[in-house]
């Protein structure tokens, strides 16, 4: 049973905005290291537990009030001056911010926290007291949460309302009321808030109601918040008004059939129905771009967590970093956000872990000694492009072709002929990690294989730039959406397939007498680049009836090839169902044209898993 | 007291102002309007119509302290009924809000009674018949 019984929806609530706000206090805990005077930054840190205390308070979730509020009593002082900020309250505040981090986990589960590390609570007090960071090295290593006695700032300020009578006489004299009133202070509010919860709620949004006693009688509550989303309430309205448009729209058209159906059909009266359906047409279009734009968020919420994993680990592994970020405003899919913080904590650490030399070894190059790794998103097109680079010590394309040759993920011959862009993408090989040592980093659990892997299911495809002693660049370039997906629609025989056209470079014609043989593969040459030529109905394991008669440039994340096929129909922006119970190789799933027939959507990637060897006159030399 | 009366909710955190309106809805007060600091607070206070001010201390770009200044300042608000809601329960802020004009003053967490009471007090003493 949740210890939230009938607070559901504002523990959720909180959950949502305290955890933006942690994520924004951690971002300026690593400002405030870089500009311990800073009193802005002071000043909002400050807020930000100030702000989560209150609304633990109102959750009656004490530990929580009690942990922020002595870190909200330690950054008072700071921003006072009352006490200087060392590093040693540096980690304390650090772990202060774990310790409320680790509470909205347990809440998450609608489980009360526990109480805060005993240790912690000294140490915050010590600080708040300014002991921290001058006591004798002994009585640090072992804070007892005795040594703090008498610990007036704290005690004085807890903002139980039975603790302010004093305050509240003084208050109510200043404004000439009878003192008596004074003796009335709020009853502890525990009991009653949860009791009013259900009724409260129940007038707030009676729908809500039974969805919900539903989901805490299944306990499943833990999915409760994949679920919900924030939107600007403009972007909502904007749903509403091309919804009541489309309404009038069809209005119109009902109107236009029964004139039609009663044998109406001259000049005029088709123009309208052309007109109409046109607007019916642009209509859809807005609304299916508005509804897409409820989904979207600012990557900042994830970018946000970032400066603070970078510098946990730089300072663990000895190393200095600054983590810039750009473009967070810009906005992706909320499902790909989630999707993507795993991927990106990855990158982001292997970036630091591997990417980035020691402080003597960047001296000795005449570096910096700060490293610098950005992460920036931007939007180009119809796709966004997230980019995280380092200018550490770059890949060695050789160095990766041994190590891949080592651990026998390659042979010798493919090492021989694979070109430097190739080797770079060695390390997205299952088993594959540069460095021999497992580091306790980016070594934990996943590889840059998920990583890939990952990506490529969010449609994405991933690319790395390096030159060696200058830095890597890795770049991930996302779809917008994946509500939507724009595809090429190609032909063999009569069957249409779709084709992400995000793997599309271009279309040409194949004419069979330039068609080459390379190293027994029908090979094509493309402005001077040798490209191999697939065919779409070999991969799929059909019987090739004629010479395909064009090619479909396609480019993946491993390489390019040309995709032969008997014809095109056209590009359009399809919506995939997935097929339920018969999954043919290399089909994502279905989705309907215009005209109603059935497309099957290609999964290039699985369609590639294990190709055939296509020679030249597989292709082009039929029995005829 | 007026059920019909129009509230300004002004705090810098969503789930608070959430929580207000709760309660003041509990309490009968369905027209309530929010805003996100003092700014936005002022402007929509100056587009008319609010007849009670229920505001955060803390808030960025301009605080509840600032905002009650101003209010005290504009001869179209300073008849406002402010309560300020907060949990700086600390003796120099209570002065400060006391001095500054405060018509109330009530700290987090505190419950729809006493909320209630809160609101009787002041609107009794803006003369406003309950």
């Amino acid at each position: 049973m949740s210890d939230f019984a009938g607070m559901e929806e504002l523990l959720q609530d909180f959950l949502t905005e305290a955890n933006e706000l942690l994520s924004d206090v951690d971002n300026k805990l690593v400002e405030l290291e870089k500009h311990p005077d800073d009193a802005k930054l002071l000043n909002d840190i400050f807020r930000g537990f100030h702000t989560i205390k209150g609304g633990a308070g109102f959750l009656n979730v004490e530990e929580l009030v009690k942990l922020c509020h002595l870190t909200e009593n330690l950054f008072d002082r700071l921003r006072n001056h009352e006490i200087p900020l060392n590093a040693e309250l540096m980690d304390v505040i650090l772990s202060a911010t774990m310790g409320v981090r680790d509470m909205f986990g347990h809440l998450e589960r609608r489980a009360l926290p526990h109480p805060a590390d005993p240790a912690l609570l000294a140490a915050l007090k010590e600080g708040v007291e300014g002991n921290l960071g001058k006591a004798p090295p002994e009585a640090e290593s072992a804070p007892e949460p005795t040594a703090a006695p008498a610990v007036s700032v704290g005690e004085t300020r807890i903002a139980q309302p039975g603790d302010e009578p004093d305050w509240q006489r003084l208050y109510d004299g200043l404004l000439d009321r009878a003192p008596a009133e004074a003796a009335v202070v709020a009853p502890p509010p525990v009991h009653e808030v949860q009791t009013r919860g259900p009724g409260r709620r129940a007038s707030d949004q009676p729908e809500g109601e039974p969805a919900r006693a539903g989901r805490r009688d299944n306990d499943k509550v833990v999915v409760a918040q994949e679920t919900t989303i924030r939107i600007d309430t403009n972007r909502l309205d904007q749903v509403l008004n091309l919804s009541g448009e489309i309404g009038l729209a069809k209005n119109r058209l009902n109107c236009l059939r029964t004139d039609i159906l009663a044998g109406k059909t001259d000049g005029e009266t088709l123009r309208a129905l052309d007109e109409a359906v046109s607007h019916l047409d642009l209509l859809v279009g807005d609304l299916q771009n508005a509804v897409m734009k409820t989904r979207m968020q600012p990557i900042g919420r994830l970018f946000q967590k970032y400066p603070r994993v970078a510098r946990d680990m730089a300072r663990q592994l000895g190393k200095n970093v600054e983590l810039v970020l750009d473009g967070e405003e810009t906005e992706l899919d909320k499902t790909m956000i989630e999707e993507l913080g795993d991927p990106l904590i990855h990158l982001v650490r292997n970036a630091v872990d591997h990417g980035l030399e020691s402080p003597e070894e960047r001296r000795a190059a005449g570096k910096p000694e700060t490293a610098t790794v950005k992460l920036s998103a931007q939007q180009l097109g119809d796709h966004i492009v997230l980019s995280i680079s380092d200018d550490g010590r770059g890949m060695r394309p050789d160095v990766l072709k041994q190590k891949a040759l080592e651990k026998g993920l390659i042979d010798s011959d493919t090492a021989a002929n694979m070109d430097d862009k190739h080797a770079l993408h060695l390390v997205f090989m299952p088993g594959f990690s540069t460095k021999d040592q497992v580091s306790s980093f980016s070594g934990r659990g996943v590889g840059m294989d998920v990583v890939k892997t990952n990506i490529q299911k969010l449609n994405g495809r991933i690319e790395i730039k390096s030159i060696v002693g200058q830095g890597t660049t890795f770049s991930i370039s996302l779809p917008l959406t994946l509500a939507i997906l724009p595809v090429l629609v190609v032909r063999i025989g009569t069957q249409p397939f779709a084709v992400p056209l995000s793997l599309v470079r271009e279309i040409i014609t194949i004419r069979p007498d330039e068609v080459q043989e390379v190293s027994g593969r029908a090979t094509l040459l493309v402005r001077d680049e040798a490209l191999q030529i697939r065919s779409l109905a070999g991969l799929l394991g059909w019987q090739q009836e004629r010479p395909p008669a064009y090619g479909v440039l396609m480019q993946t994340t491993i390489n390019s090839f040309i995709l032969a096929v008997d014809g095109f129909v056209g590009r359009d922006d399809v919506v995939i169902k997935p097929l339920e119970d018969i999954k043919p190789k290399g089909v994502a799933g279905a989705t309907l044209s215009g005209d109603g027939s059935v497309v099957l959507v290609l999964d290039m990637e699985q369609l590639l898993a294990d190709p055939p060897i296509e020679k030249r006159n597989d292709l082009f030399d039929m029995a005829a | 007291m007026s059920q019909n009366m129009k509230f300004l909710v002004v705090d810098d955190f969503s789930t608070m102002r959430r929580i207000i309106r709760n309660l003041l809805k509990e309490l009968g007060f369905t027209n309530v309007d929010e805003a996100e600091d003092g700014v936005a607070a002022l402007a929509k206070l100056k587009g008319g119509g609010f007849e009670f001010v229920v505001s955060d201390w803390n808030m960025p770009n301009m605080t509840g302290i600032e905002l009650l200044r101003a209010i005290r300042a504009d001869a179209d608000l300073k008849h406002l009924p402010v309560l300020m809601v907060t949990a700086e329960a600390k003796k120099e802020n209570i002065i400060e809000a006391a001095q500054a004009g405060a018509s109330g003053y009530v700290v987090k967490p505190f419950t729809a009674a006493t909320l209630d009471e809160k609101l009787g007090k002041i609107l009794q003493k803006h003369g406003v018949p309950q």
